[in-house]
This record gives C-alpha cells, sequence and structure tokens, in this order.
C-alpha cells in the first residue's frame, strides 16, 4: 500500500521536475569544482562553468539510456525523505563497523553464514540500488544479487538475517 | 585559545587511533574468518568505517578550510564506492559458484546445548 503511494508520487514529481536533476547535478559539479580548484578569480570560475555546462550536456543524453531494463531518469527520489534518510544510513554504517568487528574479535563467534532471499518493490531502479547499498551498509548483511524485485542477500550470522526480512516493504522468501 | 586547539588535536588523535585500529581488526577478520564471503563483511564494513573515522580525523585536524571540505569529498567518494565494490566480489564470486562455509555439525549441537542451559 505504501509503495503504491510512493510510486504515485514519483510519477506527480517527474512532471513538476523535470529538469530537478539536471540542475542538482550541475550544482553539485560546481561546488566539485570549487572545492577543488581554491582559486576564485573570474578566470578560474569561467571555467568550471564551461567544464560543468559540458558535463551536464553528456549526462543529459545518459538518461536516456536503459539501466536494469527501465530509463534511470525517469523516476525520481524524494529528496525531502532522502535527506532524512541519510543520516540514519550513516549511523547504521558505524552500528555495522562495531558489529562485525565484535565478531571478528570475539572467541566463538557463532558464525552462521546464510542466504535471504526476499521481495521488495521499489518504485525506480535508483530506489533498487540505493536499498541495496544500504543492505550492503548495514549490519552483518551483503547484496550478493538483485534480479527485479528480488534481493538476494548473504547474511554473517542468523540474528543479522532476520533483521532484514523485517524491513518495511519487503516480504521474506524462503 | 591555547586549550582549544589542544582538544581538537586530542580529539583528533582519538578519532585517527579508532580508524587504525578498525583497519587492523578487518585485516584480523580477513584472515581468521572462514570463507570469501564472511571475509568480505570484515573488508567491506570494519575497514569502511576504519576510513571513515581516519578522514574525520584528519578533518578535525585541519579544522575547517579548504582541505577539510576535499576530505568531505573523499569521504563521500569512499561512502559511495565501497558498499558497490564490496557487492560486486561478493556477486561475482555468486556467479562463479564459490563454496558457502557452514557451521559444522558437532559445534552446532554444542551451541545449541548452551543455549538451553
Amino acid at each position: 500500500m505504501q509503495n503504491d503511494q510512493t510510486i504515485n508520487r514519483a510519477g506527480v514529481q517527474r512532471r513538476t521536475y523535470r529538469h530537478r536533476g539536471l540542475l542538482i547535478q550541475a550544482v553539485l559539479l560546481m561546488a566539485v569544482w570549487l572545492i577543488l580548484s581554491g582559486y576564485y578569480d573570474f578566470l578560474h570560475i569561467f571555467y568550471g562553468v564551461i567544464c560543468v555546462a559540458f558535463v551536464v550536456w553528456l549526462n543529459n543524453r545518459l538518461t536516456v539510456l536503459p539501466l536494469a531494463g527501465e530509463r534511470c531518469g525517469e523516476k525520481q527520489i524524494i529528496l525531502s525523505r532522502l535527506l532524512t534518510y541519510l543520516p540514519w544510513l550513516l549511523w547504521q554504517i558505524a552500528v555495522s563497523g562495531f558489529y562485525v568487528a565484535g565478531v571478528v574479535l570475539k572467541p566463538n563467534p557463532r558464525l552462521a553464514p546464510t542466504i535471504v532471499r526476499f521481495t521488495s518493490r521499489q518504485p525506480g531502479v535508483v530506489a533498487r540500488v540505493i536499498l541495496g547499498n544500504s543492505i550492503t551498509l548495514t549490519p552483518g548483511t551483503i547484496t550478493l544479487a538483485i534480479d527485479g524485485d528480488l534481493f538476494t542477500v548473504h547474511a554473517l550470522t542468523a540474528e543479522t538475517a532476520t533483521w532484514k526480512a523485517a524491513w518495511p516493504g519487503s516480504t521474506a522468501r524462503a | 585559545m591555547e586549550l582549544l586547539a589542544t582538544i581538537q588535536e586530542i580529539a583528533a588523535v582519538v578519532l585517527m587511533l579508532g580508524g587504525v585500529g578498525f583497519m587492523l581488526i578487518g585485516s584480523i577478520g580477513i584472515n581468521t574468518l572462514p570463507d570469501f564471503y564472511t571475509r568480505c563483511h570484515a573488508s567491506g564494513k570494519v575497514d569502511t568505517l576504519g576510513i571513515v573515522l581516519l578522514l574525520m580525523g584528519m578533518m578535525v585536524h585541519q579544522g575547517p578550510n579548504l582541505n577539510s571540505l576535499k576530505l568531505v569529498l573523499v569521504l563521500c567518494f569512499v561512502l559511495v564506492t565501497s558498499p558497490v565494490a564490496t557487492h560486486f566480489l561478493m556477486r561475482r564470486a555468486f556467479i562463479a559458484g564459490f563454496k558457502f562455509w557452514s557451521r559444522p555439525e558437532a559445534d552446532k549441537e554444542k551451541d545449541d546445548a548452551a543455549l538451553a542451559d
């Protein structure tokens, strides 16, 4: 149910922010240029603007290339949600590092490597990439393969396997 | 000002030591864990945290200037590429049919007995 709403919203957003992706790209690229160059006179910034324009022009044509069977520029991520999600993800990276370090250092860690399969309906290919990356970053699990909505995940211990299957939007599968 | 600089240095050293420690644990994990997949866990997660802590330590050491902004860029790069690299290693291993290690049955029974107590 929740997933259906996300799909609808993504569809609506596609119409209102058609050039949002390009704009964000241009701003980020310009920021990278300014940080890496360190010269703030007219000429250097002018070169930067030319380079950014060229790269955005190249990337603009990339969105029509198919990625995993669908166009990657068609559905957009909701920015506010992404921004609330990132701090949580950073925290999860720390937790996951500590968890695996604990497993490594324990004399009898009770390793139980398992393969978990579950389906998770995501609105677009970018959302699937983010979910796959997040699974890899969070404690004890790494994404092995993604086929459509079917995620195959390798879990280090038995408890981590059960955590991931309980994530929202997922249905566990044997 | 003197005190502030001292605190900054101490924080930087603590962060970097933490980072080095996690890198060390990651390396120990790569050597001790039983199969390819579990070793990927050690290199992919523990080392990522180690690098993040090291970079944060360097940022604190630099203070707020252009160099620490560059370090933020490095940090973003590591956070995006590290899980992708780990995932691809695991995926290729999975497709190539690397064997999974599983716990010996005798050990499992021992664990069950320990849990029952």
